[in-house]
């Protein structure tokens, strides 16, 4: 399984392992085994947050939004 | 030098007092299993970098500080590989043992101390997953066991009434420690004898909710019974679970 395999799989089925399709678990959890990337990806998913990608905006940014 | 029973100790007195006795601190219904919410205990204080330099030197008040801090994600990433709270719940302790006796790897350069955790944690609680398959006992055969008890048609036929009575309530006794949801489900299937939907009607909720129910319980179930068996020479588990049984129904 490919890292974007992977990412697709976490997408659509989210992060419990037990929710993915039979046949995908052990090569994903092959992937999450050996890759550093996926287990990131995994434990994004896991907080309910991609947030290593998406910075959580500051609170200032925030109040500026709503008085807009 | 701090001995890892010392660190047994820290479990004792905060892991389990300050996390695992408070449900409410572990997970979010987003991010994996459901029906709790997480907290973010990262609140004011010293960040992990600095507690990280203090546990370098031995500082056990701060693997305390990391632990009430970072056990909860760290437990939600085991209940998502593994789902059973039992198995979560060791592969917890395992990954800050693991903190405590590799505190001087951890270098602040190369990763976040919590990211470099969340890999740790995913690490073991998939060495977990996949030691589970060593042992005898499929999930099939466990849906067996309650298939036969529920079914009274019991083939342990050189048993005796006393034997089949102690796995009875071996059995129910396991059932009755499982998160209570799943215990329901499970006693309403195989004892009961009622069909998914009448469960769904009952629980008020949906028939998958109940499929992903009775699957996660039977899992949990047998995970219990296998420790059981490791951890005793209990009758139940030499009589029970090394022979064939009837099942009396799919």
């Amino acid at each position: 399984m490919t890292l974007s395999q992977f990412e697709a799989l976490i997408a659509r089925f989210g992060p419990v392992v037990d929710s993915w399709p039979a046949d995908q678990i052990e090569p994903a959890l092959d992937l999450l085994r050996a890759s550093s990337q996926a287990q990131d990806l995994f434990a994004g998913a896991a907080s309910g947050q991609p947030a290593e990608r998406r910075p959580r905006p500051a609170a200032s940014d925030l109040v500026e939004r709503r008085a807009h | 030098m701090v001995s890892i029973m010392s660190n047994a100790a820290i479990f004792a007195s905060s892991f389990h007092d300050d996390v695992i006795c408070r449900p409410e601190l572990h997970f979010g219904g987003k991010g994996g299993h459901e029906g709790e919410t997480l907290v973010d205990a990262r609140s004011a204080g010293p960040s992990d970098e600095e507690l990280c330099g203090r546990l370098k030197r031995g500082d056990q008040a701060a693997l305390r500080a990391l632990m009430d801090r970072h056990a909860p994600m760290v437990l939600r990433l085991a209940m998502n590989v593994l789902s059973d709270r039992g198995d979560a719940e060791d592969v917890v302790q395992e990954v800050f043992i693991c903190v405590w006796r590799r505190r001087e790897i951890w270098v602040a350069a190369d990763a976040k101390f919590s990211t470099w955790l969340h890999r740790v944690a995913i690490n073991k609680a998939i060495d977990k997953r996949r030691s589970r398959r060593s042992t005898p006992e499929s999930a099939e055969y466990i849906n067996a066991v309650c298939d036969a008890v529920a079914a009274r048609e019991v083939a342990w036929d050189q048993s005796s009434h006393v034997d089949r009575m102690d796995t009875l309530r071996t059995l129910d006794g396991e059932i009755g420690r499982l998160p209570r949801a799943q215990a329901q489900a499970l006693r309403c299937f195989y004892f009961e004898g009622r069909d998914v939907a009448a469960i769904a009607a009952l629980m008020g909720g949906t028939e998958q909710s109940v499929r992903s129910l009775l699957k996660r319980g039977r899992q949990a179930l047998r995970a219990r019974l296998v420790r059981r068996r490791k951890s005793s020479d209990d009758a139940f588990a030499v009589r029970g679970l090394d022979r064939p049984l009837r099942t009396g129904r799919r």
